[in-house]
């Protein structure tokens, strides 16, 4: 009995409470957060450009993988040469694996040669809650309207093997060329592999 | 000295080089090396010590990660990666499915994973091709994992096993623990029927069994979906149980791309782990339905079914007609005429015997056109109807009292059988038959009931073949004397027996009216049985007072009107206790059977419409998950049934089990080309159209918004 009310008030409240859920075709989730170089960046601010995030932490065998192999960097090169703001965040809380300083996170940019247009430290996770990333590398396209066209893994090979990168159907970067030759884009969702984002409990 | 020591040094090295020899090629046959990997050690072992051609065996790859590091289960959940086996095995031989341990639930943060802690065993069926020729039999794997714990490692092992080849698989006994820890880790499978719906970003997971059920009222059950990135994992979603059905409400994955059309499914609670298949339920497809259409009603324990029992039983009734004190008597003077009728003693029976089957069955057929005529005006006739079951506990126990001798059914025919004298030839044979039946009334009215009672509940053509059983039953002597003669003399003699035979048949009809006051209490609930047996008290009270009347040559008004007074107490009783079943099994559970919808026809609707009444559609059908656990969780309740009762809302539920074309014209009227669609009129609005999950919130937010406040 009771646990029949118990089991009907759990499904009203599933329900009726608003989901925080980043939903494709719909306004992308705002955000504010600062960047290693202590610049604010807010959504709003790239109205009319393309945006990629990125969710990273650099000791991730998955996020490894994309670097090590410079399938990452490239993508970075390739995207921002077309004017799009390639944002890579990190959602680690401190004192967890890939939780950097801003000079940690320069250096890391610096170290592995990647191309972002900023790195974003969003170690309270409020900006990873709200477009419900749950690992790294988790990517997604928003396109000049700041709707969001693309969530999920960076490709169809969910392992964390450098050899795959080559053998893999690249989900992520054919909707992102979708998205800025303004094409429809196919596969708007896929499964997001990889580590689980560190968040603070 | 030095000789015999080089001798011995030897023997001792080549004891020692033959021990080794042994012991490795023991070992390196069934296990492979451990192969150490950053948190992790990994090793192949094998069952069997030989294998054979054309024959299967087990092997089991087993990972050791350390203590607190998990792998994952073939849906990881949030994040990790199931682990994977890729097989190098000799041509023509194949490698099964991984049989994945019971999985565990790991919460990491928001997100939640599945996988193993601990020594975790995949075991893998391999089998042999059947023209396998080689001495010996290599199996190589590369396996692949994620090691979690807070932070992953990937890693991967080579590993390899060479097995000597026989006649025979022979397993070896120092596997047998390894195996057996193992096969403790696994599931159990089972093929309940499983089905799954995705519907307004809510997936349904609907599994029919009792099992299943008694699982899910644990509250350690949890149900692992073995599809990745189909509902979330973190949430635990609502799991509800009607019957024999669990219902798994959880929200879709909101990285959900797409699903296969079956899906492993495992069940876990402290008490087991079932594994089973579930299988998405397309639009219209009416297979898996009648698997899991659900049964609301309490279900009375079944009435019989098996048809050649029933009739035996029927026959044995209808013989036990004859020891009764009404027909007894007539049944041994027949006997004795009969059996000195000579030669047409046997065409004799035959006629008689037709015309006590026929007249049984023109009893049936009436009660059979009563029947429909009742299921016309949209009374069913189903013991799941607690009407009937009070009516019927009422009817038996007044058989009982009657059979008791507390009082007697007077009939009329009883004279008119009496006096008239039969013809003769087929035509006279026939009509004492008939009479027969007929005199017999007064002791058969109370056996007549029981098989009413029985037959009114099943289908024409079974409640036709009882009745003639019963016919024939109660023929039988007569046949039997046509044919033998001899039993005539071996009758016992009337007497006083026969009344007490009656009076012991009193005691089943007793307990069968105690079965269906139990069936009624299961339905309704304690109160209302009370005021049944309420109204049980009062009709035998009404019974002896008429008993007594009728042992009065001049029964007295007075006497009468008490007899009727009594009689309205007692239905009024009965009506009491009917009205009162609503509150108590509303309350208790989902499963209530009493229905509040009427069917809906678009005729109906605009009728409700003109006349101004609010009016709530319900499209609905058997193969839709989501529509029963609608139904079951914010329709068929206590408060949404008493929100429709307070503000007079007719609720019309169509069908669209077979696609009704009418229903698909009204859905279309909607945009909508399936099922579920709420649509609530109310007077003066424009239609609402619900959302297609319900939880009793929403009905009530879209019903309370038009009631002025």
């Amino acid at each position: 009995m009771l646990k029949q009310l118990l089991t009907l008030l759990t499904a009203a409240l599933i329900t009726t409470s608003a989901w925080a859920t980043p939903e494709i075709g719909q306004p992308a989730p705002a955000f504010t957060v600062i960047d290693s170089k202590g610049v604010t960046h807010s959504l709003s601010d790239f109205a009319g450009k393309t945006v990629v995030l990125e969710w990273t932490n650099h000791d991730c065998p998955f996020v490894r993988k994309h670097y090590e192999t410079d399938n990452m960097q490239s993508l970075q090169r390739e995207m921002t040469g077309q004017g799009v703001v390639w944002l890579s965040v990190i959602s680690s809380a401190p004192g967890t694996q890939g939780f950097v300083s801003s000079a940690q996170a320069d250096q890391l940019t610096a170290d592995r040669n990647a191309a972002p247009t900023a790195v974003l430290l969003d170690s309270d996770g409020v900006m990873g809650r709200a477009y419900d990333a749950r690992v790294t590398p988790h990517m997604y396209v928003i396109d000049s309207n700041g709707v969001l066209r693309y969530a999920g893994g960076i490709d169809s090979l969910p392992t964390a093997k450098h050899e795959d990168v080559a053998k893999a159907d690249p989900y992520f970067a054919t909707a992102a060329r979708a998205v800025l030759a303004g094409e429809t884009v196919e596969r708007s969702i896929s499964r997001p592999y990889g580590c689980t984002v560190k968040y603070a409990d | 000295m030095s000789a015999t020591k080089s001798w011995l040094t030897l023997l001792s090295n080549a004891l020692l080089a033959f021990a080794l020899l042994l012991s490795s090629s023991a070992a390196a046959q069934v296990a492979s090396a451990v192969v150490e990997q950053p948190q992790l050690r990994a090793q192949l072992l094998s069952e069997a010590q030989q294998v054979a051609a054309g024959e299967r065996f087990t092997v089991a790859v087993k990972l050791m990660p350390d203590a607190g590091w998990h792998t994952y289960w073939v849906n990881p959940g949030d994040s990790g990666l199931a682990t994977t086996l890729a097989w190098q095995l000799p041509a023509g031989s194949e490698a099964g499915a991984i049989q994945w341990p019971i999985a565990h639930k790991f919460r990491i943060g928001p997100l939640a994973n599945y996988g193993f802690e601990g020594d975790t065993y995949l075991l893998t069926d391999i089998a042999v091709p059947a023209d396998y020729s080689a001495s010996d039999y290599t199996l190589a794997v590369r396996a692949d994992w994620l090691v979690c714990e807070d932070y992953c490692i990937p890693g991967f092992a080579e590993l390899s096993v060479t097995l000597p080849v026989g006649a025979e698989t022979s397993l070896a006994p120092s596997q047998r623990d390894s195996f057996a820890s193992a096969r403790a880790q696994l599931p159990e499978r089972a093929d309940w029927p499983a089905a799954f719906d995705i519907q307004a970003k809510q997936v349904t997971i609907a599994v029919r069994h009792a099992d299943a059920a008694a699982m899910a009222s644990d509250d350690s059950f949890y149900a692992f979906v073995g599809a990745g990135e189909l509902v979330e994992h973190a949430t635990d979603g609502t799991v509800f149980v009607s019957d024999d059905t669990v219902f798994i409400q959880r929200p879709q994955n909101t990285f959900y791309s797409g699903v296969a059309d079956t899906i492993p499914l495992l069940l876990v609670s402290d008490q087991r782990a079932v594994l089973l298949n579930a299988t998405q339920q397309a639009k219209g497809q009416a297979l898996n339905v009648k698997g899991l259409a659900v049964n609301a009603a309490v279900k009375p324990p079944a009435p019989l079914t098996n048809l050649p029992l029933m009739l035996l039983f029927a026959v044995l009734g209808g013989l036990m007609l004859n020891l009764m004190p009404c027909v007894f008597p007539v049944l041994s003077l027949k006997a004795l005429s009969m059996a000195n009728s000579g030669d047409q003693r046997r065409s004799h029976a035959l006629w008689y015997s037709a015309g006590v089957i026929i007249s049984f069955l023109a009893i049936a057929a009436v009660l059979l056109a009563l029947r429909a005529t009742g299921a016309a005006l949209g009374w069913g006739f189903q013991l799941q109807n607690p009407w009937l079951i009070a009516a019927m506990a009422l009817l038996f126990t007044a058989i009982g009292l009657n059979l008791s001798g507390l009082y007697q059914v007077a009939t009329r025919l009883m004279g008119l059988g009496g006096s008239s004298q039969p013809e003769h030839g087929p035509r006279g044979s026939f009509a004492t038959g008939v009479l027969a039946v007929v005199v017999a009334s007064p002791c058969t009215a109370p056996f007549m009931g029981v098989a009413l009672g029985f037959a009114i509940v099943q289908p024409p053509l079974v409640a036709l073949s009882v009745f003639a059983a019963l016919g024939f039953g109660l023929a039988l002597p007569f046949l039997l004397i046509a044919w033998i003669p001899a039993l005539a003399k071996r009758l016992p003699r009337p007497g006083q027996w026969m009344e007490r035979f009656k009076q012991w048949m009193a005691v089943p009809m007793y307990l069968t009216a105690v079965w269906l006051i139990w069936v009624f209490g299961r339905q309704t609930g304690v109160d209302s049985m009370a005021l049944l047996l309420i109204a049980a008290v009062l009709m035998a009270t009404m019974l002896w007072w008429l008993g007594l009347r009728q042992l009065q040559p001049q029964p007295s008004i007075t006497g009468g009107l008490l007899t009727l007074a009594l009689m309205s107490l007692s239905l009024l009783a009965l009506a009491a206790s009917l009205q009162f079943a609503q509150a108590p099994s509303k309350t208790a559970t989902a499963a209530d059977s009493e229905q509040n919808w009427q069917p809906w026809s678009a005729a109906k609707l605009s009728e409700l419409q003109q006349a101004g009444q609010p009016v709530f559609v319900n499209m609905t059908a058997d193969w839709c998950i989501t529509c029963l656990a609608n139904e079951k969780v914010a329709l068929d309740t206590a408060a949404t049934r008493a929100l429709f009762a307070e503000h007079t809302i007719a609720y019309l539920k169509g069908d669209w089990t077979l696609q009704d074309p009418a229903i698909t014209e009204y859905l279309g009227q909607f945009s909508r080309n399936g099922v579920p669609l709420y649509v609530l009129y109310w007077p003066g609005q424009e239609p609402q159209i619900l959302p297609q999950l319900l939880t009793p919130a929403i009905v009530r937010e879209h019903i309370t918004q038009f009631v002025s406040p």
